[in-house]
């Protein structure tokens, strides 16, 4: 069985945010403005985050492009009344948008706080609505939404390598982020198959997952900075 | 109904099941639900090559059209300077098409500049208003009057613009070039007579020392340098390249490198000096390298008898480390470091940004940085610097004078550069605004800007104001209403680069040649005509002589003339379908070894002695230019070799005066596209906050100022003063304030208040190098 | 027993003090309606601003995507507890002195139980879609379980409201209050015959045992909605109890105000006796005992685990963004009772007061204190945003406090906030408007 997963070398990072702007453009991810921006209401679902090692007040900050981490135990998924979030046997957590009540449980129990709520109706001033991406649904307001690894793009390459009667082949599928990544620092691919370019990177001893010992299993794995050593 | 236990039960188990029953435990029939991908009715889909503009790199682009709109843009895979990806600019080029405030037609301004009313009018009626306007100077004999300024990335704009100038009689066509570009190129010019800014070989290198400059901020080879991060890092197995960053200010970027140094302003030459003495007095330069490739590393004899100073004994006995580490600030336990890890990890190399090209030793100090490179011979080998070759284009031959413009074409330039083939002398874009103003040396009558917005882009507005107002006849070519266009006559929309035909060799990048083939995506075109088809359609309407410089039917026509020589498989005649098959031409690998291409220098060796600033220095005073001091012409022999001279600061006030730090990033470059929301709405790193302007504080000045996060304050330089919000960041040094390129540009409108940072910057020029100075600015904080 | 039937059988006037807010309606009464009707029609007008423009028109953001809403909702089912459960265990455990009080306690419960939940649905992002709730309804979700539990609890607090109250709606009928037709409706019939009475009382006490564990859920589900996810200072075991405890501590605060202020207003100095409010104004007392105690033992274990996530919510707290809320918390809920319940001669009708309202205000900052700074301070990523209500929260809030009011007032109007049939089996010769309460006389002597 596929087991989606994201592997993202923060060695190769430079925090660009070439992933970001791919993402809300293949996303239709809406422009929310200067005063909703400012208030917190701006939609990343690929948002370069920043964590300061050794706690919230001292340290050094890392920079780390935070997609939805799709995890294997997700907690977003357990709290949802209406089941408008699930876990798919891909391992893929999705979001029913014409399910989704708004009541924003999910959103205060991600511990990543990567999911994100419509506070008004999304608006697109003409003609930008004409750069709408067709694969990939407009939210209404009111409900939430957060990163899919682009399942749009997985289903066209799944339905791709159906009609040509084959396996879906690794690095197949590539995500928007992973696909303008200037610095080739995401990887997508799946986590089941030993063979993987992702199994491989995610059994480097860089490997670490964010907020790992929660138990959310989280299938976004990152590659901590490297050391150069003469 | 009388209540006992039966009904009583009979309602708790009533209400319980309506509450249950509905779904138990678990994820039920959540596969039948809907998906997220939505299957519409399959569309008609395909997929157009061209060639990014959003800087002048020239990244190749595949852009999806789906039932006729472009709906994403991907960079194409195996494209030599992108492979496939692209920064965010790039990705937000489609808000530039689709910009709901794009101008739709040509605008006529009838009546006072500002607040006239407006015409609107076709493209062909505005070929025709400005036939009439240039017409009338070619009656009058007056042509030079004419003035075209061009901001436009398009090489094909370059190519007509220029054409259309020589043709009609002026010597006036400036070309504003990228912030830093054009020290960058003086460096490179000065040592290796190659004027453009260097290629480095990224993938290849083990040792990166990076003076000012970050990945992807600056417009010279963003792609490149974050190709580059990547492959340094986790590229080659076993192999980890180690980025040292040296700079002024801790940004984003300094927390991904494996070793940050911070310098005081205005001293990256200096420390480079200081490196090469260590490199020198411990001989650990490349002997070989320096002998076969190098002039003025040791004293030497011309053959009139002229004794030249040699660089080794003029760094041994100028650049010590403790006096470099007075200079700079840096310890010299690290200078030492540096030199030895630069020396022992070949292929090693010094790459000077937008950090030391933004202060008044720009050259000098892009100089001392590079000549780290002849030091170690990193130059011309694999893992180092390389030249940037240009593909073999049938460029149309220039026009040949004819009789009727002589006069006009040798007229002194408005901007008063000094254009020669052979001299690193260009005053450029600098006083230009001031002699416009003044009418000097001859009033100009047409003035004519594509794609630049003085008003915003150019330091000093307030001149271009005055300019302005001394113009009868101003015309803009852009999209937007910016501030510019605001107080212009006529404003003409161009057009984004998604809609037009362009043929685009990439900038210092990747080394061997690189052209992109660009062209309208969309297949009905939006509003708009691109500056060359319209200055096309105009040399056409106006008679015999200036019509016939222009034989081409269309720019398609053009460019398949120009890349007739771009043969991609021996054998070929025309090449074309295949470029057009594949959206580029290149021609790799790099081929090494090629001494007289690489160094284009008085015996086509890198030149430690700068022959060609000497000439520069003596042309300079012989057109009078007195005050030579800041680029060291007037001194000594010594002096036109590597040297770290002091940088200028403008101290205009007693009262405390903080260094501005004006700086770009990854999303705002320098600034030109970042007024589009999508990328405005992205958080600056260090900053967290999007939109608004921000000043970058460093919290202890920020206390003592008595400022908090948010406030907003006045930034004052002697150029003018905008007000932001102050951001605490620690990176920032105590004795200065950040400020990022473009943010918040045109979008507070006001008369006599740019909101533009560069509004803050002075009219400071190298005469040698001929580039913006914007890091010599100092400003006062004070609240609102 | 057979005086007892005979006092009943003898119809009270309409004048009399416990009858009489029921039998006529004087000018203050539609004075107040109408002031908190203008506040629920104002509260209306807001919350259909919000429901056309979206939840944007309130002061939410990310991370903090709960706030105002779900304060009011943890507060206000918080306050149901008052009613019912202390009734119940006053009843189970046969307090006499209880009988003037339960009323007026249970009323509050429904009244904040319908006012408490609506603020989820003022929460919602797509109020129009809350019927998922049943349709596509998960069992796993501790939202769920708040429907359920809460669902429940309304019902049967209504059921335990509504059982003694029908001894006294036949009363109302016999004498002739309009409408008649609707007291005839509800008396069911009661003629107060033994059997009648036997079945009564008998379903009262099973209502009274069942509705205690009833009530414990309720409040111990909400608190799970929090401690089920693993958010900082959310995810705790004993929010449970913690909530509870808190839910009962608000409850009594909530009916000492209300009764006082029934007492003044409609002269009920005969049946709420100074007695009534010491006596309450002991378990409230005890309650803040419990609840600091409760809070105590929580920042205790966070701050000595020191985990960085749960500390930067503690600090925000202690020290940060929240620290005027949270220091206010700890006075109005602890300083400010504690002094004036533990000294006795303090314990009067206006200190028991003045200790509820400082109660009530303390436990609504608390349940924000819980709600606001774990969501400011998530694990990731870092944030500056600070959520301010506005003013569609503030009004809808007005609107629920105008709303419990109004409906509490109305109950009063329609039904007699006192159970005469209660206090005529605790001895009371309710009918000659003197009192030789031995409900009244044993408590006191249990106080001395």
């Amino acid at each position: 069985m596929t087991r989606w997963g994201m592997v993202i070398d923060l060695d190769r990072c430079s925090g660009c945010q070439a992933c970001v702007v791919a993402c809300r453009q293949e996303n239709n991810i809406p422009v929310v403005g200067r005063e909703q921006a400012a208030m917190g209401r701006a939609i990343f679902w690929m948002q370069i985050i920043e964590e300061r090692e050794g706690g919230h007040n001292e340290g050094r900050t890392r920079y780390l492009p935070r997609p939805c981490m799709h995890c294997d135990n997700p907690p977003c998924v357990k709290v949802c009344p209406v089941g408008a979030t699930y876990r798919n046997p891909e391992g893929l957590v999705g979001q029913i948008y014409a399910r989704c009540i708004g009541c924003r449980y999910c959103t205060a129990a991600c511990p990543y706080t990567a999911r994100y709520f419509n506070w008004y109706e999304p608006s697109w001033e003409p003609p930008r609505e004409k750069s709408l991406n067709p694969d990939v649904y407009v939210r209404p307001k009111g409900v939430v939404e957060k990163c899919s690894f682009c399942v749009h793009r997985i289903r066209k390459a799944q339905r791709k390598a159906k009609d040509e009667n084959r396996e879906i082949e690794d690095g197949e599928v590539i995500p928007a982020c992973a696909e303008t990544c200037p610095s080739k620092a995401i990887h997508f691919g799946d986590l089941d198959d030993p063979d993987s370019e992702v199994s491989k990177l995610a059994g480097s001893r860089r490997a670490f997952r964010l907020e790992e010992f929660l138990g959310t299993d989280p299938k976004v794995i990152y590659l901590r900075e490297g050391e150069w050593s003469e | 109904m009388e209540i006992d236990r039966r009904n009583f039960f009979k309602v708790g188990i009533f209400t319980a099941g309506t509450l249950i029953a509905p779904r138990l435990w678990g994820d039920i029939g959540l596969e039948t639900v809907a998906e997220q991908p939505w299957e519409g009715p399959p569309g008609h889909e395909n997929e157009v090559l061209s060639v990014c503009q959003m800087c002048p790199n020239g990244c190749g682009i595949r852009v999806r059209i789906y039932e006729g709109r472009a709906v994403k843009i991907e960079g194409i895979p195996g494209h030599p300077l992108n492979n496939g990806s692209l920064c965010p600019r790039g990705q937000s080029a489609l808000q530039l098409l689709y910009h709901p405030h794009r101008l739709a037609y040509p605008v006529l301004n009838k009546g006072a500049r500002g607040n006239g009313s407006l015409q609107r009018m076709t493209h062909e009626e505005a070929v025709g208003l400005l036939a009439e306007k240039i017409g009338d100077l070619v009656r009058r004999r007056q042509t030079h009057r004419l003035v075209i300024v061009s901001g436009s990335h398009s090489d094909t704009d370059e190519l007509i613009l220029r054409r259309f100038c020589d043709s009609v009689g002026t010597p006036n066509y400036i070309k504003i070039e990228s912030l830093g570009r054009r020290s960058r190129s003086m460096a490179m010019g000065l040592s290796q007579g190659i004027f453009k800014p260097p290629s480095i070989d990224w993938s290849n290198c083990n040792f990166v020392m990076l003076f000012g400059s970050e990945p992807g901020t600056s417009d010279i080879s963003p792609m490149w340098l974050l190709r580059g991060f990547g492959e340094l890092r986790q590229g080659r197995a076993g192999r980890r390249a180690k980025i040292v960053h040296v700079s002024t200010h801790f940004s984003p970027f300094s927390s991904k490198v494996d070793d940050w140094i911070k310098i005081k302003p205005g001293t990256y030459g200096a420390l480079a000096l200081g490196i090469a003495h260590i490199i020198i007095s411990e001989e650990k330069y490349d002997a070989d390298f320096i002998e076969h490739f190098t002039l003025g590393f040791e004293e030497f004899k011309e053959v009139d008898g002229t004794l030249r100073p040699g660089f080794k004994e003029h760094v041994l006995n100028n650049y010590e480390p403790a006096k470099v580490s007075s200079i700079t600030g840096v310890p010299e336990e690290v200078i030492i470091r540096l030199a030895d890890e630069f020396s022992s990890n070949r292929p090693a190399v010094a790459y000077g940004g937008d950090g030391p090209a933004s202060y008044s030793n720009a050259v000098s100090e892009l100089v001392a940085i590079h000549s780290l490179n002849a030091l170690i011979g990193s130059i011309d080998v694999p893992g180092g610097v390389l030249i940037q070759r240009d593909p073999p284009l049938r460029m149309p031959e220039r026009v040949s004078n004819n009789s009727l413009f002589t006069h006009n074409l040798s007229q002194p330039p408005v901007d008063d550069s000094i254009r020669s083939s052979n001299l690193p002398v260009y005053m450029a874009g600098s006083n230009l605004p001031m002699r416009l103003s003044d009418s000097s040396p001859y009033p100009v009558e047409v003035l004519v800007l594509v794609d630049y917005d003085p008003l915003e882009e150019a330091p000093g507005p307030n001149y271009w104001r005055e300019a302005f107002k001394q113009i009868p006849f101003v015309v803009s070519f852009c999209n937007f209403s910016d501030e510019s266009s605001r107080i212009c006559d006529l404003v003409i929309p161009p057009g984004t680069f998604l809609e037009r035909w362009d043929g685009k060799s990439v900038d210092s990048s990747v080394g061997f040649p690189v052209w992109g083939l660009s062209r309208p995506v969309l297949e009905t075109p939006l509003d708009g005509m691109d500056p060359s088809s319209f200055f096309m359609k105009l040399a056409k309407s106006m008679g015999h002589q200036i019509a016939g410089a222009f034989p081409w039917q269309s720019i398609e026509e053009l460019l398949k003339e120009i890349a007739m020589d771009l043969n991609p498989s021996p054998g070929q005649v025309n090449p074309w379908d295949e470029i057009a098959a594949k959206g580029y031409w290149s021609q790799s690998p790099y081929r090494f070894g090629r001494q007289r291409e690489v160094y284009q220098t008085r015996g086509n060796r890198f030149n430690f002695f700068m022959y060609s600033m000497e000439a520069a220095a003596s042309h300079l005073r012989s057109a009078g230019y007195a005050n030579l001091d800041k680029t060291g012409t007037d001194l000594a022999q010594s002096a036109f070799l590597p040297n770290h001279n002091s940088a200028e600061f403008e101290n205009w006030d007693n009262r405390e005066l903080f260094f501005l730090e004006l700086f770009g990033t990854t999303l705002s470059g320098h600034g030109r596209h970042f007024s589009l929301e999508g990328l405005r709405e992205l958080q600056e790193l260090d900053l967290n906050k999007s939109w608004g302007l921000w000043l970058l504080i460093n919290p202890r000045t920020a206390s003592k100022l008595n400022l908090s996060n948010n406030e907003i304050v006045w930034v004052e330089s002697n150029h003018g003063k905008l007000s932001a919000r102050v951001k605490k960041v620690e990176g920032i040094s105590e004795d200065s304030v950040g400020m990022i390129f473009g943010q918040d540009k045109g979008t507070e409108h006001s008369d006599t208040l740019s909101n533009s940072a560069m509004s803050l910057v002075g009219e400071n020029i190298s005469p040698l190098g001929g580039g913006l100075c914007w890091g010599t600015t100092k400003v006062r904080i004070y609240r609102a | 027993m057979n005086n007892r039937s005979a006092s009943i059988a003898v119809a009270i006037s309409v004048d009399h003090p416990l009858v009489k807010p029921v039998s006529t309606s004087g000018g203050g009464f539609y004075v107040t309606a109408f002031a908190l009707l203008i506040v629920m029609g104002w509260a209306f007008i807001a919350w259909l601003t919000q429901y056309i423009r979206g939840l944007g028109v309130s002061g939410l953001d990310r991370p903090v995507y709960w706030g105002v809403y779900i304060t009011n909702f943890v507060f206000f089912v918080g306050i149901s507890h008052a009613g019912t459960l202390i009734s119940a265990i006053l009843r189970v455990t046969g307090s006499e002195w209880r009988r003037p009080i339960t009323r007026a306690a249970e009323a509050i419960t429904v009244f904040a139980l319908m006012v408490g939940p609506i603020n989820v649905f003022f929460d919602l992002g797509r109020p129009d879609r809350v019927l998922n709730m049943f349709l596509h309804g998960q069992l796993k979700s501790p939202l769920m379980w708040d429907v359920i539990c809460i669902s429940t609890y309304l019902v049967s607090s209504l059921v335990y409201l509504y059982l003694p109250l029908i001894p006294d709606i036949a009363e109302l009928r016999d004498t002739g209050i309009r409408p008649r037709w609707f007291y005839r409706l509800l008396s069911l019939n009661w003629r107060g015959t033994e059997k009648q009475k036997h079945i009564l009382e008998k379903m009262i006490r099973v209502m009274a045992i069942a509705i205690i564990p009833i009530a414990v859920s309720v409040h111990t589900v909400v608190s799970w909605v929090f401690a089920m996810t693993i958010q900082p200072m959310w995810h705790s075991t004993i929010f449970g109890p913690y909530f509870v405890v808190g839910a009962i501590f608000s409850g009594i605060a909530s009916i000492i105000i209300a009764m006082a202020i029934l007492r003044k207003v409609y002269h009920l100095e005969d049946y709420l006796k100074p007695i009534h409010f010491n006596n309450l104004g002991i378990l409230l007392l005890v309650m803040t005992c419990l609840w600091v105690y409760f809070t105590f033992a929580e920042y205790l274990t966070t701050f000595y685990g020191g985990e960085p996530a749960h500390m930067a919510v503690f600090y925000s707290k202690l020290t940060g963004e929240f620290a005027p809320m949270f220091w206010s918390m700890g006075i109005l809920c602890f300083i400010i009772p504690f002094v004036i319940l533990a000294v006795g001669r303090f314990r009067t009708i206006t200190g028991t007061v003045i200790a509820s309202i400082s109660v009530n205000i303390g436990m609504w900052l608390e349940r924000y204190t819980i709600v606001v700074p774990s969501l400011s301070n998530p694990r990731l990523p870092i944030s500056e945003i600070t959520y301010y209500p506005s003013w569609v929260e503030i009004s809808i809030t007005a609107g629920c406090f105008a709303g419990l009011t109004f409906f509490y007032v109305m109950f009063s109007k329609i039904f007699p906030i006192i159970s005469i049939w209660e206090l005529k089996e605790g001895g009371v010769d309710v009918a000659a408007g003197e009192v030789i309460s031995s409900a009244a006389t044993s408590g006191k002597k249990r106080m001395q």
